[in-house]
């Protein structure tokens, strides 16, 4: 894979806008990027990602397109991972506590303690042979990466919203230090727990200010459909195609094709300034100049 | 961007591949569309590779992502390259990076790519036996948590084989020109295989889903749809059933609707899908509060021969479901406002237990004969009448569902349908069996589990409360709410703190109540529970609705909670059988009294100028024992039918009606105003800043609107008129509430007040003083008073009289409130379309009534003058309003106004004379209780010289009196002769007429010489009189009035006769007996001149 670097050009609006959301210089908490195939949405996520890097912000990105199933703990674990497991122990320590073969609750008055607790600290739960809040390197809790296993939807519900509890304590904790990036791509293929995750606990917190310095980028074919109550917080942004340009800076400085006025405007023409068919028609460009690799594959 | 896009050279139109640069036949250059033009990139990209790398690319579009594993399956080989050629791929503009070491095409180019190896299916299909192996291979020598990522794998590889293998099979035997050649084995073997994957697949996501992992259900189904167009019909049918199931679970509620409506229009789905397909859509549309049609899908669902008893019984629990919620969503039992005043409550509850009787008596019966009904007092209200009658068809299909349950021992299904049970029977006042009940399913193995065994209680702590056992309620939901909070229920948490708040405002603990109360308010708030919020509102207002003093924060509460939901308390279809139920009651016990309570008063005697004598004019009155009796015993009947009617509803009332007519609903949330009309679809969504118009046509008594003859309107931009109905629960809360926000949403709105106070209007004042007349001239007649017609002027009495009686007073204002007004609202805002027909039948049967009982209708004469002119107004009304709506067709527009018009003027020239007679008549009455005889028998006689077609009193005796009057002998000799020869007449009539047509034939005599054998005819006419008279003196029991005019006629008779002695003593006897001066006068002068 080529880095970013080399091959970005263009979106100086959504970048502008994205580090005037980085530096609070709006109000605006939100940017949905909503275009269609080809236009560059991963490049533009990927391009603000390093932009984040390099002003040390920490941030995570979350690409609905990996075959992984994000459910409710995958997401939050891959958001914990971006952002440093180290700010996220008391997140983690919950994981553990709660992600066990089995879940009981365990029954008679003499065990209200236990009905009380089921979510604290001290639960009891029946059946496992995990040693749970297991650390390591210091002060780091390392994930025993189980899964919720609830027999009922509502002890299911009531595990995840609190570790959705444990996570945004920590992100609160974060946020305090500076700003922090979100990053969701390929937003059409959300998944079910993923999308409720974020239309239920990560945007309604950040639109009712329940945590600040947080900055999410939204980017697919289709994005959240938010009504006019989150206007104040969202920038929405479509993505244009390159002009003339912008296709001749990305095929001769980022692509490293000969300054060609004929093939620059034929590729141009032959792309009409679509990102993605940019860079396949320069991929093939360079393949033909290309010697064809050393090895026939099969 | 998948597929080629065929196009044509622009100079030659040569048609040119997808691919051409250049037209073949003009050599012009072509510029390639964008899809064209990534295909066309990718072609030449993987053209300019070696072979072998260019087929590992495009093997490498196959899996959905692939690393360097997978890369070596693709290949066939694991020689330790394929890291290096992993690189070289992930180099390529349109590979993108998923994950650690993961890789995948983009989608455009994958798609382009799939689509050229399905024209290579054999080598698809190694190539997918191949990643089949793999993955199974993987999942056996892989952690425990990433086994169910290799099983989806495996099992959409699975379902792509066995449904390209089925396919083939399929093909082969279609090639095949002879099919008995086909093996029909083999075709067998290949959908063996398939349905083998299928219930491999259904059991993965299966697992998944009930064990609530949805992502990875979704997962597990987006790996088996990825490549559904290979699929055999069979997978794609079960494929979009799931995906129906998937976004019901995911709240998609119109999708799931529609996955699952496509399907159930094919008519050749599997059975078993059919049945899993129609209770499915059943629950989604309870969830989208579509009762109605979910009750449909169950049906389906139950109507399927090869349905499963497990099944069964789930559609019947749903059809439960789908009625409770209907019943429920409509808040509950309707709470009548308490009287304001000690002697109005007194008042009312001296009614209610009147009225309770015929209900308690019918509802013992039925409950001793252990049929589920709810109390008297319940049922005492027609607004609770469809509710119970839902909560019985609830109630029924839980049973159904409960019989299943308990032959297949399902304990956790029994503790379900019990809870449903248990809150009926609360509902329905059933108290002891629902706690014994609740005991029972506490008891039922697996209710020892906790959360289980909260929700249990909760219901039970409901029977309690009812109970009035508040100690052990509260202790009980105290109980239920800590495993709530700790599970994080939210729902069952804000269903505890209502039921909670219940018990503590029952129990006196106000305050308690109400923060308990405002606590289930937040709770169903947060988690978005519209039941349960409904719940608490439905609660607090009942509480403000039941009590004079009310906690002030109750109307803070109701009026500040953002988003409140308003239900129809009927479905809309109920409301017009309603109006006229309503409106008739009323007028059907006037006229009933109307028709028993008054009889024929005792009719005197007056004297003409000419000595004639004649009946003085009659009067009704009204004995207090029938003006108590006859509305008494219509108030009984009507009581009785009330409740018979109220279980007829409830035992037998269609429930399709309310299938296809559920009760709307309009919701008020903090930015607009949402209307689902009766079907459960939204049909209006208003923006408070867009009302334009609040129209109120509201009908009231006093202050309150009448609910069923109430309705207001919302006149808005960009969408259609929308009516609030009286009907709807809360109605003054509702407009209330429209009305303030829509002001505080800046909206530039108008009002139109379309109200009626019946009685604070002028119509009101109208009625009122019908009634105080009526009442005068009622107490008048019957003598409680002293008798209006001595001191008023007889013409201003006679036309107080007729006002009176007639009842125009009180038919007038009726007819404007019942017909006029709501026929011109109808029109106006095009509602029911039958009113008008209903307007114009009921006017018809009054006057066919009034033809057929010769214009008897009811029995005061000026009163039935008045129902059959009120009937032809209505008809008119009504075939005016038919022609109004047909507003197009002038001719018949203009037809039906000059028929309505004509015949309420033939109706008018119809009655006009029998008006003069009633009015004559009454007159009369007036001056024979003054004492003028002459006046009185002079318009006895204009009253019988008025001819009506409708409505003859028997006036034989003032139509013979009128011939002598005009000495017209021949007529007034056979009239004479008529009566006396009719034995029907009694002896007074006939000594009457002896009398008087011996002074008619004296007056002839002195006109017209007579002969000796006629003065003796005449003498023996006068004889036969003094006879009769006697007679009649003794039978009628004359009062002195009547006996003094007899006695008087008696004399006279005796004077013809010669007999003067005898006529001195009947004169002097007359005189002894009457009170009038004037009468003693003229007797005084008589005997005067009998002396000299």
């Amino acid at each position: 894979m080529q880095s970013i670097d080399k091959l970005f050009v263009n979106r100086e609006k959504q970048t502008a806008g994205f580090i005037k959301m980085l530096q609070g210089q709006t109000p605006k908490r939100i940017m949905l990027i909503e275009a269609s195939g080809g236009l560059g949405k991963s490049w533009t996520v990927e391009f603000m990602r390093v932009e984040c890097q390099r002003r040390g912000i920490p941030n995570t990105e979350i690409d609905f397109a990996d075959s992984i199933v994000f459910d409710f703990l995958a997401l939050l674990r891959r958001a914990r991972d971006g952002f440093g497991i180290a700010a996220f122990n008391l997140f983690t320590q919950a994981i553990n506590e709660v992600t066990q073969p089995t879940v009981r609750i365990e029954t008679g008055a003499a065990n209200t303690n236990a009905i009380n607790n089921l979510l604290g600290q001290s639960n009891t739960f029946s059946g496992s042979n995990v040693n749970v809040g297991e650390v390591i390197a210091g002060n780091v809790i390392k994930d025993n990466s189980f899964v919720i296993n609830a027999d009922n939807a509502v002890v299911r519900q009531a595990l995840q919203d609190r570790l959705s509890g444990a996570f945004f304590a920590c992100l609160a904790s974060l946020t305090s230090q500076g700003p922090l990036c979100f990053f969701f791509d390929t937003y059409d293929k959300v998944t079910v727990e993923a999308e409720a995750w974020l239309m239920g606990h990560l945007l309604p917190q950040i639109r009712d200010g329940l945590i600040t310095n947080v900055v999410v980028v939204i980017a697919g074919r289709s994005v959240p459909k938010l009504d006019n109550q989150w206007d104040h917080l969202i920038a929405r942004t479509g993505l244009d195609l390159l002009s003339e340009p912008h296709v001749k800076e990305y095929l001769v400085q980022r692509r490293g094709l000969n300054d060609d006025p004929n093939v620059i405007k034929a590729l141009f023409q032959g792309s009409t300034g679509q990102p993605q068919l940019l860079a396949m028609l320069a991929d093939n460009i360079l393949r033909s100049q290309a010697s064809g690799g050393d090895d026939d594959w099969l | 961007m998948t597929g080629s896009e065929p196009h044509q050279c622009p100079s030659c139109e040569q048609l040119l591949r997808p691919t051409s640069l250049f037209c073949p036949r003009c050599g012009t250059p072509i510029m390639p569309t964008v899809s064209n033009a990534l295909q066309l990139s990718i072609t030449q990209i993987l053209a300019s590779m070696k072979p072998g790398q260019a087929e590992v690319m495009r093997r490498c579009a196959i899996p959905r992502w692939f690393d360097a594993e997978i890369l070596a399956v693709l290949r066939e080989r694991d020689d330790g390259n394929n890291a290096n050629i992993l690189q070289q791929v992930a180099e390529y503009s349109f590979v993108r990076q998923i994950g650690e070491g993961r890789y995948a095409f983009i989608d455009d180019v994958r798609n382009y790519l799939l689509g050229d190896w399905r024209l290579r299916p054999d080598e698809l299909r190694r190539i997918h036996e191949r990643l089949y192996t793999y993955f199974e291979r993987r999942m056996g020598s892989t952690m425990v948590e990433n086994r169910a990522t290799w099983l989806r794998e495996i099992v959409s590889y699975d379902l792509l084989l066995a449904s390209t293998s089925s396919v083939s099979q399929a093909k082969l035997a279609d090639e095949l020109t002879q099919p008995a050649s086909t093996d029909p084995d083999v075709l067998t073997q290949a959908m063996t295989k398939v349905e083998r994957a299928l219930l491999r697949f259904r059991n993965l996501f299966d697992a998944a889903f009930n064990a609530h992992r949805m992502a990875e259900a979704e997962a597990i189904l987006l790996a088996a749809e990825e490549q559904s167009n290979i699929l055999v019909p069979l997978v794609r049918d079960w494929l979009l059933y799931y995906r129906g199931k998937m976004n019901f679970a995911m709240v998609r509620l119109d999708e799931a609707i529609e996955c699952f409506e496509i399907l159930l229009k094919r008519d050749d789905l599997d059975p078993e899908l059919y049945v899993l397909l129609a209770n499915s859509l059943g629950d989604v549309q309870v969830e989208a509060g579509q009762w109605s049609a979910s009750i449909l899908s169950y049906q389906k669902a139950l109507a399927t021969p090869k349905i499963e008893l497990a099944q069964q019984a789930e559609a019947h629990l749903g059809i439960a479901d789908a009625y409770n919620e209907i019943a429920v969503s409509a808040g509950g039992w309707h709470q009548p406002q308490i009287q304001k005043y000690p002697i109005a409550r007194a008042f009312a509850k001296v009614f209610q237990s009147i009225a309770i009787i015929p209900m308690f008596l019918l509802v013992s019966i039925l409950r001793r004969l252990g049929a589920a009904v709810p109390k008297p007092l319940i049922l005492l209200r027609y607004q609770n009448w469809l509710l119970a009658r839902i909560f019985r068809a609830s109630r029924e299909q839980t049973m159904a569902a409960y019989r299943i349950f308990r032959q297949q021992n399902d304990q956790m299904n029994l503790i379900r349908c019990e809870m449903r049970l248990i809150d009926i029977d609360v509902l329905f006042g059933s108290v002891d069996e629902a706690i014994e009940l609740a005991k029972q399913s506490l008891e039922r193995p697996g209710c020892e589990e906790p959360y289980r065994k909260a929700r249990v209680q909760v219901t039970l702590a409901r029977a309690l409360i009812a109970k009035r056992d508040f100690a052990q309620a509260i202790d009980m939901l105290n109980q239920a709410l800590t495993v709530f909070r700790a599970v994080d229920d939210g729902r069952w948490e804000a269903r505890v703190l209502t039921t909670l708040g219940r018990a503590l405002q029952e129990s006196g603990q106000t305050e308690a109540a109400l923060k308990t109360y405002q606590a289930g308010l937040v709770r169903a708030r947060g988690i978005g529970s519209v039941l349960s919020r409904e719940r608490i509102l439905y609660e607090l207002r009942t509480w403000r609705r039941s009590e004079l003093t009310y906690p002030t924060e109750i109307s803070t509460i109701l009026r500040d909670e953002p988003t409140q939901r308003f239900v129809a308390r009927f479905p809309r279809f109920l409301l017009p059988y309603l109006q006229v139920g309503q409106t008739l009651l009323i007028p059907l016990i006037l006229v009933f009294a109307a028709i028993v309570a008054p009889t024929v008063g005792n009719q005197t005697i007056v004297q003409a100028s000419n000595n004639l004598v004649l009946p003085a004019a009659d009067v009704y009155i009204f004995p207090w024992y029938r003006l108590i009796i006859s509305p008494l015993i219509m108030l009984v009947a009507t009581g009785v039918g009330y409740s018979v009617l109220g279980l007829i509803v409830l035992w037998y009332m269609p429930m399709t009606q309310l299938r296809n007519n559920q009760p709307t609903v309009h919701t008020l949330t903090p930015d607009e105003l949402i209307h689902y009309d009766s079907s459960g679809h939204e049909s209006h969504r208003i923006k408070w800043a867009d009302v334009t118009e609040i129209i109120t046509a509201d009908r009231r008594v006093w202050k309150r609107p009448l609910m069923v003859f109430s309705r207001s309107f919302v006149r808005s931009t960009m969408q259609p008129l929308l009516r609030v109905d009286g009907i709807t629960g809360w109605y003054n809360s509702v407009i209330y509430l429209i009305e303030k926000r829509a002001r505080e949403a800046g909206a530039q709105m108008s009002y139109l007040s379309a109200n009626i106070s019946l009685l604070r209007s002028a119509w009101g004042g109208v009625i009122g003083l019908g009634t105080l007349l009526l009442s005068l001239i009622i107490a008048s007649v019957n003598g409680w008073i002293p008798n209006l017609a001595e001191f008023l002027p007889a013409t201003f009495y006679a036309i107080l009289q007729l006002v009176g009686f007639s009842g125009i007073l009180l038919i007038g204002p009726t007819i404007f409130w019942t017909v006029i007004r709501p026929l011109r609202l109808d029109n106006e805002f095009a509602l029911d379309e039958r009113l008008p027909s209903l307007a114009a039948m009921i006017g018809f049967i009054v006057m066919v009534l009034f033809i057929i009982t010769d214009g008897a209708i009811v029995r005061v004469p000026i009163f039935s003058v008045s129902l059959f002119i009120a009937g032809v107004y209505v008809f008119s009304e009504g075939i005016y309003q038919l022609g109004v709506r047909r507003g197009k067709d002038r001719r018949w527009r203009t037809g039906v106004t000059i028929v309505g018009f004509g015949l309420l003027l033939g109706a008018m020239l119809i009655v006009r004379e029998t008006v003069w007679r009633e009015f004559y008549h009454a007159r009369s009455y007036a001056y024979a209780i003054q004492g003028n005889g002459a006046a009185a028998a002079d318009d006895r006689l204009r009253e019988v010289a008025q001819t009506s077609l409708l409505f003859e009193r028997p006036m034989v005796i003032e139509e013979a009196v009128l011939a002598s009057q005009n000495s017209d002998w021949e007529q007034a000799d056979q009239q004479y002769t008529a009566i006396v020869n009719n034995r029907g007449y009694d002896a007074r009539t006939q000594a009457l007429a002896y009398h008087n047509w011996a002074l008619t034939e004296l007056a002839r005599c002195k006109k017209n010489s007579c002969s000796e054998a006629e003065l003796a005819r005449i003498a023996q006419f006068e004889a036969t009189a003094i006879e009769l008279i006697d007679q009649a003196i003794t039978q009628h029991n004359a009062n002195p009035e009547e006996r003094a005019v007899l006695l008087e006629a008696q004399g006279t008779a005796y004077i013809e006769v010669g007999q003067i002695p005898a006529a001195i003593q009947k004169l002097t006897e007359a005189l002894a007996s009457t009170s009038e001066p004037q009468a003693q006068q003229r007797i005084r002068e008589l005997l005067n001149s009998l002396q000299r």
